[in-house]
């Protein structure tokens, strides 16, 4: 079938990634892998480099493209406000893609895809932080809310 | 790249015959090492043809044993799919695969 026998772990990619649920490092529900950014290197290899994952990503597969991209952009912009301090990532760097989880933070995948973050540095989980933090947080009694 | 930009794409051969389309992409986990994951997940191949059910519920695997009525079906339904490994893609262009071989020189689907 090939020139060489694999030697790794297979797998395969829209069978086993896409669509799964991501759990962060304390077990809570981060999102779905909506899509998987590849990397070519110099010699023509392509690795998996990336798990993209929030607003706007599963877009271009439900055939929405100009829609996602607006989208990813918006969420860009906002991750990126100076004057919004929460959604800087772990490294402290505040310009980044917030939709972009780099491989190298995926700890395990089983029939759920384990990272090693928390799930409010993730973009997927924008909105219910912003909920939270806007809307709950207002709330009379919110600061007691689960007790 | 986007893996979006691979499932569903049209795949031509050298000769410009429809071969089908992009079903799923094989990765192997023997790349360069990331910090919590391990090795790296790399592209070794494409599975491109007529797909349908069969290769969405994960019968175009080798390793799925049974139910063995289903996976008599499915085989025969996808038998006419190929697989492509990775080293034998030319270039992506606008949502076309173009390989750098004959659609008779692929191999069948593993297992």
């Amino acid at each position: 079938m090939t020139d060489h026998a694999p030697t790794g772990r297979q797998l395969w990619a829209a069978l086993h990634l896409l669509d799964r649920q991501l759990l962060d490092r304390d077990g809570r529900m981060a999102g779905c892998v909506d899509d998987i950014e590849l990397t070519t290197t110099a010699d023509g290899t392509l690795y998996v480099s990336a798990i993209l994952s929030g607003p706007g990503v599963l877009a271009p597969r439900l055939g929405a493209a100009r829609f996602g991209a607006w989208r990813r952009r918006t969420q860009q912009l906002w991750a990126n406000d100076p004057d919004d301090n929460t959604n800087t990532d772990s490294t402290g760097d505040a310009r980044h893609d917030p939709t972009r989880i780099p491989f190298g933070r995926v700890q395990a995948i089983a029939s759920h895809v384990t990272l090693a973050a928390d799930s409010d540095e993730l973009a997927s989980y924008a909105t219910e932080r912003w909920v939270r933090d806007h809307i709950i947080s207002r709330l009379p009694g919110s600061s007691h809310a689960a007790e | 790249m986007q893996l979006s930009e691979l499932i569903a794409a049209r795949v031509v051969d050298v000769d410009g015959r429809k071969v089908g389309t992009v079903g799923d992409v094989r990765l192997i986990q023997d790349g360069p090492y990331l910090e919590a994951f391990g090795a790296a997940l790399r592209v070794e191949g494409i599975i491109a043809g007529r797909h349908g059910l069969a290769t969405r519920l994960g019968y175009h695997r080798g390793d799925v044993t049974g139910p063995w009525l289903l996976r008599t079906l499915f085989r025969r339904i996808e038998a006419r799919a190929h697989y492509i490994p990775w080293p034998h893609v030319q270039r992506i262009d606008q949502g076309v695969i173009h390989l750098n071989r004959p659609l008779h020189d692929l191999d069948p689907l593993p297992g």
